[in-house]
């Protein structure tokens, strides 16, 4: 596998590592039917970074990306994010620093279909338990500009493009600024161009806000945004170009 | 909150789906209600508005006015029980007789007016003087076949002067005719030749008691048996098999209720799956998601219920006065809170449908 068009990444723009992956396993099963989804992974992200996770279907990269945002927990192995241990935390713990933390982008936007681009902001700034309403119209609006969404504010997804509905998610994932954002094949839902264009803007958006994000992807065409990349097959990991 | 509000704001066409259904619901059960409510007080009218805290029936009557018959004599004994103020005979004959518009089925009954067992709902004019014949005041539905005051009845070869006029004092949804006791007996001799030359007798005896004493107190007369007069309304034959069958037929919808808001919402549910995992995903707990559901519920229900009252009112006003029906207040408040807790019920049913569903199956297009 040729990886020219993530040769010239951007170094990390800090080498504090804010997510800290050490010795992870997940297996499902028990006995003669286990099965291993990630096996021994161990891998650090620094502060500021975007990096990418790549992998065939199947390798699981989505079963790490669970893990690491908090909707799975490891087998064995911890995961680290600035001072808290994401796997020690339950269930509610979890749902609060899903909320607090972490900005997830979905493979198909999964925008709430009976709220505007701009409530669909709002609700997310509602989940943790500090919220101010005032500040988050601010923000939501804000975002949505600088997205090129302004006048598509008060549409309702349905009334939305492809492009445009990731491009909402990409402002959602960013509304509570949280210091990882969680990119799930972002471009599986759309064609190669429109793709290219929201793995950009997602990018942009990441860096300019210095935000820590890890994108998953099977196309290798989408690395070459990403500062390092981490090669995933059957469960075992590999860093390219770190 | 703002999640649950939004969805029923923008997806009005699914939601007027299930407050059609629960305002359907509503208002058969409410109709049911009004007819059993309609039965039940037109049946018992005559007992309900008399002024008499107990009843004395002969013992093999079983607590049947037309079953029922004692000797004057019992009278007197039970004046002189303890704890009883007044006992007075009270006779009843069902019978038919005839009217300024031809024939009526009426409800006879003998009374003292001074005493126990007079009616309490004098709407126009007077009762019977205390040893006056002929006289009588009669229910008020007896206006609807051109009754009045100062109209005559005809039973058999009697006739009574109508000088009153009482309202919701039918016996077994038969208009009542209260009248004297010598009146009353002089009728039954008239249209139950068999009666003739009987010692005088009584069907039963009203009583009133003394303040502090309770029915189950006092010590019955032999060959009688004492009822409370509420215990006696529902001796009156049918009344408690009506009820019954009637309150089964509303307890059955209400549960049919239940079940279409719990299909209702286990569907919603289903089909928002994939959007209440990635909610979750997102940070949403399950209870914020349930409560959403229950508060859908709500809304839905009370809208629903709203209609169908109010659909319900507007037939009470258009079926004809023949149909024993009655709307009460109360029954229309207590069923339409019934209908909304049956309705929350139904929902609470998707909650564990909502709790369970995981959050990780937001991410990857299956899981991994």
């Amino acid at each position: 596998m040729t990886l020219d068009a993530a040769t010239h990444v951007d170094p990390p723009r800090s080498a504090t590592p804010i997510l800290d992956i050490s010795h992870v396993t997940k297996t499902y099963g028990e006995g003669h039917t286990a099965v291993t989804a990630i096996a021994d992974a161990s891998l650090s992200v620094n502060d500021g970074e975007f990096v990418s996770l790549l992998g065939p279907s199947g390798s699981g990269k989505t079963t790490l990306l669970s893990m690491i945002g908090g909707l799975l927990t490891p087998t064995s192995g911890t995961i680290s994010l600035g001072d808290t241990e994401v796997s020690a935390l339950n269930r509610k713990q979890l749902t609060s620093f899903r909320a607090e933390r972490v900005g997830f982008v979905f493979q198909s936007a999964n925008l709430v279909p009976f709220l505007t681009a701009r409530e669909n902001l709002l609700y997310v700034a509602s989940l943790p338990k500090k919220h101010d309403r005032k500040s988050a119209r601010r923000r939501a609006d804000e975002l949505l500009g600088e997205l090129g969404l302004s006048d598509r504010a008060s549409n309702l997804p349905e009334q939305l493009s492809g492009g445009e509905r990731q491009r909402v998610a990409i402002g959602r994932a960013l509304m509570n600024d949280p210091d990882l954002v969680l990119v799930d094949e972002p471009t599986a839902s759309l064609d190669t161009a429109l793709g290219r264009q929201v793995v950009e803007l997602l990018a942009r958006e990441v860096r300019q806000r210095g935000k820590t994000g890890i994108m998953v992807t099977h196309d290798l065409r989408m690395v070459e945004y990403t500062d390092r990349v981490f090669e995933i097959l059957d469960g075992h990991l590999t860093v390219q170009n770190g | 909150m703002m999640l649950a509000l939004s969805e029923i704001r923008r997806s009005r066409g699914r939601f007027a789906s299930i407050i059609g259904a629960l305002a359907l619901i509503t208002f058969l059960v409410l109709s049911l209600s009004a007819l059993s409510d309609g039965l039940y007080y037109g049946t018992t009218g005559s007992y309900r508005v008399s002024n008499a805290a107990a009843y004395a029936f002969s013992v093999d009557a079983k607590g049947s006015l037309v079953r029922s018959r004692l000797p004057v004599a019992s009278i007197a004994e039970y004046q002189n029980t303890p704890g009883v103020s007044k006992a007075s005979g009270v006779g009843l004959l069902l019978t038919s007789g005839s009217g300024p518009k031809g024939e009526l089925d009426l409800a006879v009954f003998g009374i003292d007016p001074a005493g126990a067992g007079a009616p309490t709902t004098l709407a126009q004019g007077r009762l019977p003087n205390p040893g006056e014949n002929n006289t009588a005041a009669v229910d008020q539905s007896l206006t609807d076949n051109g009754v009045g005051i100062g109209s005559t009845l005809k039973v058999g070869d009697q006739s009574v002067t109508v000088v009153g006029i009482t309202t919701d004092s039918r016996y077994q949804l038969q208009p009542s005719v209260w009248t004297s006791i010598p009146t009353w007996r002089a009728m039954e001799e008239s249209v139950r030749p068999e009666t003739r030359g009987l010692p005088a007798y009584v069907s039963a005896i009203a009583l009133e008691l003394t303040s502090g004493t309770t029915v189950a107190s006092i010590h019955p007369v032999i060959d009688t048996a004492v009822l409370t007069t509420d215990q006696a309304a529902l001796e009156i034959p049918g009344v408690q098999q009506q009820q019954s069958t009637l309150n089964a037929i509303i307890y059955t919808t209400l549960l049919v209720a239940a079940l279409v808001v719990a299909l209702f919402f286990a569907l919603v549910v289903l089909e928002k799956r994939e959007l209440f995992a990635a909610l979750k995903a997102l940070g949403t707990s399950t209870r914020k998601l349930g409560q959403g559901v229950v508060l859908q519920a709500i809304i839905a229900s009370a809208v629903g219920v709203l209609i169908g009252a109010i659909s319900t009112r507007a037939l009470g006003f258009a079926i004809p006065a023949q149909v024993p029906a009655l709307f009460r207040t109360q029954s229309l408040i207590e069923i339409s809170i019934f209908t909304v807790i049956a309705s929350v019920v139904g929902a609470l049913f998707s909650l564990r449908r909502i709790a369970r569903i995981d959050p990780a199956t937001a991410l990857g297009g299956t899981l991994q």
